[in-house]
């Protein structure tokens, strides 16, 4: 009873000063949204990423030219072939297309015949023909084509080529498909011109996960001018990608933190006068120290409770109903295409408790702590005031 | 006296919102991994996919996983780079040697 | 003298010094002693800076002595830890502050409700204690008006309402008619005489002689540069 009486004192006294407080919660809970909107949509992506990915192939066997990324030699393939453990092994032509008309890139991916023309989020076919294409949504938005609509692209003699669009990939694969333009492997070495026998890399299935490291190995002392890539490694960069201290969302983030500090010092320091005399009056009326201490507690935990709570359903409704719109302008950057995010709502419980930890604790600790000073002096002082 | 009451109610119905907005999303993600994910994990290994499609700017953000390991200048994961998207794209931190140093048999 | 036990009030060579051993060490009360019995009706009398307030303060358990022994009710208050001072100063004392010492933004009614919330009675209980004290103040229609908005006259009396409501046995008040006319001080005295009828102990520290030449005091303690310079029964 005691308690809740002392919170009920607590919520007057907010009250009393509710402008400052409720601004105080209004930034607060846009600190907590902003934070938290980071995290979910960057976790949420990660462990996109790790699912996904794990369809990408074991090994991915690159050439390197004068430190560059280089054709690579399809005989190649034989030799990989025969390293035990080693299932399929095919090779890849893919390229960037610079699209003038639109000032975007695009992503064009040649298909083997043997690819399977099963293929889910699709819209239309697989292109099986000489001319045909399917595109990813963000190519056929920025391009406004359909199924059945003419694709024209400009190859490497400057010569417009007609495709026909037999296919759009759906908005759900937009994050693996979003620029993608896919031909026949044929038009596509046709199309870039490439040299005969020649790759852009070597895809390697390998049986035994365990053993991927130690193909990766043979196949850099077999060929050492390759630069084998593990799956393993893919997804790491991902990590690498996503992670929450890396790059411009740690500086988004810090600054919603620095000027959150800011706002906690300001209120940590700047015990007022008044409030020092109310816990004078306290005090001599007979409020003790820790009457006085719980006063600020519940002060402190009611403000931090509330933004994080609201903060905290701000970002999840930002960032998993609306797609995160604040956000995503940090992410594009000066990207043309973008995929419409539909971020699937993968949640770290541990992370959001860490937003709780993180935020509430330092707010109580910077109410209480200050009040401490005022609250164990004699209140003989209020006498005389 | 009935401040209290307000308060604690206020903030068990944002719990409570929250724990609702936790169970939809676990519920839907449910559904995602039943149908969605799995429809791209096999798109990624029938295209052969090896990142996915979000920076459209720069090889290097198009497919960071593949960019260059050893390109000293703008395609070197960790230059200095005008790219914006290149900020939230940390350098690949690779864990196995093989591609620098040949191991002895 | 009395026995410590048998006095409401006891103290012996209190002293209190201020910024000890510093160059500006002030010897606010030296060594005194007095006493007060239960009903009485005391009066610290003196010129200003003659000790008056941090007497009461003593008295009052706000602050410890440098030296000396002070008995509240019996019990030797200078040994006590903070808190039961603390439970003392709720249980025992009711003051009314030269100031009031009111919060000015909170309503009538909360300011009168203070000292009660670390007590834990039941809010209904607590309400009516208050409205109950308002009632017999006369200002039980201003419950809900902030504080900041009363008259001055009235502010005194959200001031005493907030001193009764515990039910204390001492009643102590700093120059309570310093802000207050003739007609005000007047109504505030006949206050303080009804509740010195209903068996409360009442001291007042001022030095306004309408207050000490009433004719309810029981007690008068003149001081002078931080001693007691005579102590009077009437
Ligand atoms: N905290 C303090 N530090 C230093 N000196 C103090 C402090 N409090 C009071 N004093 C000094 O103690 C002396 C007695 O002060 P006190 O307030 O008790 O006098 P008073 O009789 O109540 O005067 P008044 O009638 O003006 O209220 C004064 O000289 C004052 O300056
Ligand atoms: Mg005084």
């Amino acid at each position: 009873m005691r308690r809740l009486l002392i919170l009920d004192y607590a919520l007057s006294s907010l009250w009393r000063r509710r402008y400052k407080n409720f601004s105080i919660i209004a930034v607060f809970t846009l600190t907590v949204a902003v934070l938290g909107s980071i995290l979910l949509l960057t976790h949420s992506l990660k462990m996109e990423a790790s699912e996904i990915l794990a369809g990408a192939p074991d090994l991915v066997v690159q050439r390197m030219s004068a430190g560059r990324h280089d054709l690579i030699p399809v005989r190649y393939i034989e030799e990989i072939e025969k390293i035990p453990g080693v299932g399929a092994v095919k090779s890849r032509c893919w390229g960037y297309y610079y699209d003038a008309l639109t000032g975007s890139n695009f992503t064009l991916l040649g298909l083997d015949e043997t690819a399977t023309h099963e293929i889910h989020l699709l819209e239309g076919s697989m292109p099986k023909a000489e001319g045909q294409c399917a595109v990813g949504p963000g190519v056929a938005r920025i391009r406004n084509v359909k199924v059945g609509d003419e694709l024209i692209l400009i190859d490497s003699t400057n010569t417009g080529v007609v495709f026909e669009v037999v296919g759009t990939f759906t908005e759900e694969s937009s994050i693996l498909t979003n620029d993608l333009v896919v031909f026949p492997k044929d038009d596509l070495v046709w199309f870039f011109g490439l040299p005969e026998g020649r790759a852009t890399d070597i895809t390697v299935e390998v049986f035994n996960e365990s053993e991927v490291s130690t193909v990766a190995g043979k196949i850099k002392r077999m060929y050492p001018d390759t630069r084998p890539i593990t799956r393993r490694e893919i997804v790491q960069t991902y990590d690498a990608v996503f992670n929450w201290r890396s790059g411009m969302m740690l500086t988004v983030f810090l600054s919603a933190l620095i000027a959150f500090s800011i706002l906690a010092w300001d209120k940590a320091t700047g015990i007022s006068a008044e409030e020092r005399r109310e816990v004078g009056i306290l005090k001599a009326i007979g409020w003790d120290t820790s009457d006085v201490l719980e006063l600020k507690f519940w002060e402190g935990t009611v403000i931090s409770l509330t933004s994080f709570l609201l903060g905290l359903i701000f970002a999840f409704v930002h960032v998993f109903f609306f797609g995160a719109p604040l956000l995503t302008p940090v992410l594009k950057g000066w990207s043309v295409i973008f995929p419409d995010f539909h971020f699937t709502p993968y949640i770290d419980l541990y992370q959001i408790a860490v937003i709780g930890f993180l935020t509430v604790v330092p707010y109580v600790a910077s109410t209480v702590i200050p009040s401490w000073k005022t609250a164990v002096t004699d209140p003989e002082e209020v006498m005389r005031s | 006296m009935v401040r209290h009451r307000i308060f604690i109610v206020l903030t068990a119905l944002k719990v409570a919102i929250l724990i609702g907005i936790l169970l939809y999303c676990r519920g839907h993600l449910r559904v995602l991994e039943g149908s969605e994910v799995p429809a791209k994990r096999a798109l990624s290994r029938q295209l052969g996919l090896t990142d996915l499609s979000i920076w459209t700017e720069a090889r290097y953000t198009r497919h960071p996983s593949q960019a260059d390991f050893f390109a000293p200048f703008q395609d070197f994961p960790s230059s200095l780079e005008h790219f914006p998207a290149g900020s939230v794209v940390a350098p690949p931190r690779f864990a196995a040697p093989v591609r620098t140093e040949p191991s002895p048999e | 003298m009395k026995e410590p036990a048998e006095a409401l009030i006891w103290t012996e060579d209190v002293t209190k010094v201020y910024n000890p051993r510093l160059p500006d060490e002030v010897r606010a009360v030296d060594r005194v002693s007095v006493t007060i019995d239960r009903g009485d009706v005391a009066v610290l009398k003196g010129p200003s800076g003659s000790g008056k307030t941090s007497l009461l303060s003593l008295i009052g358990c706000m602050s410890r002595p440098t030296s000396g022994r002070i008995f509240v009710d019996g019990r030797d208050v200078a040994k006590l830890s903070e808190s039961l001072l603390t439970a003392i100063r709720r249980e025992t004392f009711g003051f009314i502050f030269q100031q009031y010492n009111l919060v000015p933004d909170a309503s009538v009614l909360e300011n009168v409700l203070l000292p009660l919330y670390p007590v834990g009675l039941r809010p209904s209980e607590m309400k009516q204690r208050a409205n109950r004290i308002l009632e017999g103040l006369g200002i039980e229609n201003r419950r809900r008006l902030k504080v900041r908005k009363l008259s001055g006259g009235e502010q005194q009396r959200v001031a005493i309402a907030r001193a009764l409501v515990n039910e204390p046995d001492i009643i102590v008040a700093d120059e309570p008619t310093a802000h207050l006319d003739r007609q005000r001080s007047a109504d505030l005295l006949r206050v303080l005489e009804d509740l010195n009828m209903q068996g409360k102990t009442i001291i007042i520290a001022t030095h306004d002689a309408q207050v000490y030449d009433h004719v309810f005091v029981t007690r008068t303690i003149e001081m002078g540069d931080g001693r007691v310079e005579a102590e009077r029964l009437s």
